[in-house]
């Protein structure tokens, strides 16, 4: 059987897989699995990393999806954060900081990455995950920063260097329709910060993913625009997980695929599943992956996530 | 039909020159990518099998050779990433390397940096000084064992070593290449301890065997470099092995030396790998103005890092390198010799407060990664190719043939922010500046190289090779005086070229001190047994080097060249050696004649000095296997004036003493036939490259495809003024 290492690597070179690999965003599980809050985590890099591996391991998935929080950048460029139930969310701007990858959690996220990564490239892909500049730009200057694009380059070049340089297996910008797409639309600036992202990814021959949330359905083509050669689109405007089959007949085809699924709760990820089944079966999907959007709160179903980990493994056997 | 392969890695750039039999050429640049040079290297494979249209893993089945210019020991080294390492010699010399010879300190240096007396330092040894320890024997010069080895002082030496943390062994003791006995039996010592089968097993590298040659320092130098960059390059060029492997290349690889030839990387000694490209450059250009029978060439080549200068005359690459400094460390291996500076395409252009905010270019670079501004990759410095841009030479879409795409705001704003503002000047009077001072920089040097050699540039041509090289012929060459600059269709990616055009061949060395003339009783030598036993024993070991290549006797040919000197005296000359084998006096006379004839052209008749008696000190026998490389056929030539398919528009460049930007014609390169002249102003857009052909200038397209550039007031070719 293919291991997750040998599902990215051919994932990276668009060759066929004989199962889709499996990276679910690991966030608030790892809390859980540690026993430690979110909040206190960043403070102890090393056991932070421990316990990224241990819940890895517990789920035997194929990928690790890290650091999976929106608003660790927003936090590293100056921006308070607020925590509701353990979950840090972004509660007001600010103006960008000097060399936010030396600040706050992003530090240990940054930190806890170059140490997970060598340790677990031998069998599992790694993704490392991050704010777009789109979104960023609007947590930092609020809905009417776009025009400020620019001031966030710099940031995005050390930080998409530094990511680089742990040579994960895909590097995923995060990003809320709203703010990539003020008025349906992609700004030329916004055009220009992913240009220069993916050049330096590409020289990396690292493949770009973009994770978009809270889009219309109609927006997932303007997103092949970016330059990114993955698309993994989340929870739509009407907090609905679009399907394979909705997501291809929205036109997203040319893009490597990564499909999220509901993972609070699996029997409709299970429908998921078949649906990703039959269009690979028809020849309509082929280059993809599965992920898992929602990141579970402390009382999500572990064991339910490790049968479904099982299930994608028994599907597409 | 096969495919031959070669590849050189720059600084910035990763070169591809493939031809498959029957002389179809294809080639590739991609970035060089230096977190993993293999991930460039796949890439620019993928790339080609692209080009021939075909998947990767056919084109790599049906590749036969792979010829590789590699820079992994060089980037070991400067990186300073290799093992700990014991350095094991004669008791009394420990301090042999660290005390270093003369002026030391400054090698490696750079000009700037030495020039800053009261910071200089000699470099941070390879060998900390507690990982030297000193045995107890003795060798004479003539290889006579004055004091004997003692097998239990190496082994307490040896654990001391162990015990400090070494993983691996260099054994360089004094006359050794007089005679190894001692080297060797130490390393025997070693294996006996730690057999190859254990875990505690540890490479050992002898200096007899690395540099067999007078003079410890740079022997013992030389074989402490070769060891400490041995075991990161068989690591790294192993996973590059497997990786073509796996691809479907099951060939050996070969890698490209700087002595000028290549072999088998299992066969290759580490050391001989520093600097290998330039020295293929060199010699593509040898081969190269073969063709037109140019005997004096000089040879540059200018990437996105540096500006590399190589000198030929009398139609032979024979110019060695006497100090051949790899990174800080004077080695003594028979290196071509290539100078690099600091000037490329990527050389960043700044304004140097300290003295008076001057304009200066260079010697840093932007290299590949984040590059030139323009490359949109972060830069934040103004480059070269971002006032190339500016000035509207280079075409933003069609950079590297539209692979990579060029923001000219983006290199108008460095300049602006970087040069401009601060020299109170606007931005195309700065791009403008940069230009000329890195033209200024890199003509002033190569003037300087061929004058300080006691040669007249106006009789030689010019290769303007590299990336860059075409780009900026036009504004280096008249600093040098030339009257014609050749640049190759193979230009951007010339340095692999050369290495298609490599022999397999090796040089082989060793020191033993002769006198072959005595002023005294006007006598030449009589020991023809003891000049054959050297010349015998490094044909033996050649011989049975190449068999392992997989050549026979027949097909090696052999040159031998002599380092020699009149008595008393210091400098040595290289000659090369009339005979192979000789007989008695007379063979010698004809060694003595031509080593007086040498020195007479070198330094004048009348430095000459038979009365201290004439000497050889060294023995370099050169192994070959010629190679059969494909000639291009000439095309007929057409008529001067260019067809309109090669016609693309124009587009406003700055040209100085044009007033402003004005509508220059751009030609394409592949649409242009031979005999096609271009006068200058003039743009020409090849693949990888673009020719700036300023006012003053001719462009002519030879049979060959190669571009000839001849300033209008030369009226006379050096061929005619050879026959005046």
């Amino acid at each position: 059987m293919e291991s997750g290492r040998q599902l990215f690597e051919r994932l990276s070179k668009g060759e066929p897989t004989l199962r889709p690999a499996f990276a679910p965003l690991l966030s608030r599980l790892v809390s859980r699995v540690s026993g430690v809050s979110l909040r206190d985590l960043p403070s102890d890099p090393p056991q932070w990393a421990s316990a990224l591996v241990r819940t890895a391991e517990l789920l035997d998935v194929d990928g690790v999806a890290f650091p999976a929080d929106v608003s660790l950048l927003a936090e590293a460029c100056g921006c308070p954060v607020s925590w509701e139930d353990g979950c840090p969310s972004v509660a007001g701007p600010a103006a960008p900081a000097e060399a936010p990858e030396q600040r706050g959690r992003l530090k240990s996220a940054l930190d806890v990455a170059s140490r997970v990564f060598p340790g677990v490239r031998a069998k599992r892909g790694c993704v490392s995950v991050l704010t777009g500049p789109g979104t960023l730009v609007a947590q930092l200057f609020g809905p009417d920063g776009v025009s400020r694009l620019p001031e966030v380059k710099p940031i995005f070049v050390r930080v998409s260097e530094l990511l680089c340089k742990e040579r994960p297996d895909v590097i995923c910008l995060w990003e809320e329709a709203s703010s990539l797409l003020p008025q349906g639309e992609l700004p030329a600036a916004c055009r220009r910060v992913y240009n220069t992202i993916r050049n330096i990814t590409s020289y990396y021959s690292i493949p770009l993913a973009v994770a978009l949330v809270g889009y219309e359905p109609e927006d997932l083509g303007t997103v092949a625009d970016l330059g990114a050669e993955i698309i993994i689109p989340g929870p739509s405007a009407a907090g609905v997980l679009m399907t394979a089959e909705e997501v291809l007949d929205r036109g997203a085809t040319d893009l490597t695929l990564g499909l999220p699924l509901p993972m609070d709760d699996l029997p409709r990820a299970k429908e998921h599943l078949g649906v990703a089944l039959r269009a690979r079966n028809a020849g309509r999907l082929r280059n993809f992956f599965l992920t898992g959007f929602e990141p579970g709160t402390r009382d999500f179903d572990l064991e339910g996530l490790q049968q479904l980990a099982q299930e994608i493994r028994s599907t597409f056997a | 039909m096969g495919f031959n392969v070669n590849i050189d890695i720059g600084g910035t750039f990763t070169d591809f020159f493939a031809i498959r039999d029957g002389g179809d050429v294809r080639i590739a640049k991609t970035p060089s990518t230096h977190y993993d040079l293999s991930v460039g290297f796949m890439k620019g494979m993928q790339e080609l099998a692209r080009a021939y249209g075909l998947p990767a893993s056919a084109f790599l089945s049906q590749t036969e050779a792979v010829h590789y210019c590699t820079t992994v020991g060089t980037n070991a080294l400067i990186e300073r990433t290799g093992p700990k390492l014991g350095l094991i010699t004669t008791a009394g010399f420990e301090d042999t390397v660290f005390i270093g010879r003369a002026r030391s300190w400054a090698d490696g240096g750079g000009a700037e940096a030495n020039k800053d007396l009261s910071r200089i330092q000699k470099p941070i040894p390879l060998v900390s000084r507690d990982m030297v320890v000193g045995i107890r024997e003795r060798i004479d010069c003539f290889g006579k064992v004055v004091c004997p080895l003692r097998r239990e002082d190496v082994i307490e030496k040896l654990q001391v070593l162990v015990d400090r943390g070494a993983m691996g062994f260099v054994v360089c003791l004094l006359w050794s290449f007089a005679n190894p006995g001692h080297e060797r039996m130490v390393k025997a010592i070693i294996e006996e301890e730690y057999p190859e089968d254990y875990l505690g097993s540890m490479p050992v590298t002898l200096s007899s065997d690395v540099s067999p040659k007078a003079g410890e320092y740079t022997r013992f130098t030389t074989a402490i470099v070769n060891a400490y960059i041995h075991g990161i390059m068989g690591e790294q060029l192993g996973h590059l092995v497997n990786e073509l492997r796996d691809g479907g290349y099951k060939r050996p690889l070969l890698l490209v030396h700087n002595t000028g030839g290549m072999k088998k990387a299992s066969r290759t000694r580490a050391v001989l790998t520093h600097n290998a490209g330039p020295v293929a450059g060199l010699h593509g250009s040898l081969t190269d103005g073969a063709r037109y029978g140019q005997q004096n060439v000089i040879f540059t080549d200018m990437g996105g890092t540096s500006f590399d200068i190589g000198v030929i005359t009398g139609g032979r690459l024979s110019t060695y390198d006497f100090i051949p400094v790899i990174d800080r460390w004077r080695t003594n291996i028979p290196a071509i010799e290539v100078k690099s500076i600091g000037a490329g395409g990527g050389s960043i252009a700044w304004v140097n407060e300290f003295l008076g905010g001057s304009l200066e270019v260079g010697p840093r670079s932007a290299g590949s990664m984040p590059g030139p501004a323009c490359y949109d990759k972060g830069g934040q410095d103004p480059t070269v190719t971002d006032a190339d841009l500016v000035l509207g030479y280079l075409n933003p879409d069609n950079y590297l043939g539209g692979k990579m795409l060029l923001d000219p705001d983006l290199s108008a704003q460095v300049i602006e922010k970087k040069i401009a503002k601060p020299l109170g000047i606007d931005v195309d009077e700065a791009a403008l500046r940069i230009r000329r001072i890195v033209d200024a920089k890199m003509g002033q040097e190569v003037f300087s190289e061929v004058v300080v050699k006691g040669l007249d540039p106006r009789r030689f041509v010019l290769y303007a090779c590299g990336g860059a090289g075409p780009t900026h012929a036009c504004g280096f060459a008249p600093y040098v005086g030339v009257k014609r600059v050749i640049t190759s269709p193979f230009s951007p990616v010339f340095g692999a070229f050369g290495a298609y055009t490599l022999p397999v061949r090796q040089v082989w060395e060793k020191s033993k001190a002769m006198k072959i003339f005595r002023w005294a009783d006007q006598a030449y030598s009589e020991d023809a047994e003891g000049f054959n036993a050297v010349v015998h024993e490094l044909k033996d070991v050649a011989l049975r080097d190449l068999r392992l290549e997989g050549f026979s006797e027949d097909q090696v040919e052999f040159r031998l060249e002599l380092e020699m000197r009149y008595g008393m005296q210091y400098n040595l000359t290289k000659v090369v050696s009339p005979h192979l084998t000789v007989y008695g006096p007379t063979e010698f006379k004809d060694i003595c004649d031509r080593f007086t004839e040498q020195y007479s052209a070198t330094y004048s008749p009348e430095a000459t000095f038979p009365r201290g008696g004439i000497n050889i000190e060294c023995f370099y026998l050169t192994a070959s296997v010629k190679s059969r490389l494909h000639e291009p056929e000439a095309l007929p030539l057409r008529g001067p004036s260019p067809p309109d398919a090669a016609r693309a528009g124009s587009r406003k460049a700055h040209w100085a003493g044009l007033g402003g930007p004005s509508e220059t014609p751009v030609f394409v390169f592949e649409a242009l036939e031979p005999g096609n002249t271009l006068t200058g102003p003039a743009l020409v857009e090849a693949r990888d490259t673009t020719y700036v052909i300023q006012p003053g200038w001719r462009f002519t397209l030879d049979p060959y495809r190669n571009g000839i550039l001849e300033p209008a007031w030369a009226a006379v070719r050096p061929e005619e003024e050879e026959k005046r």
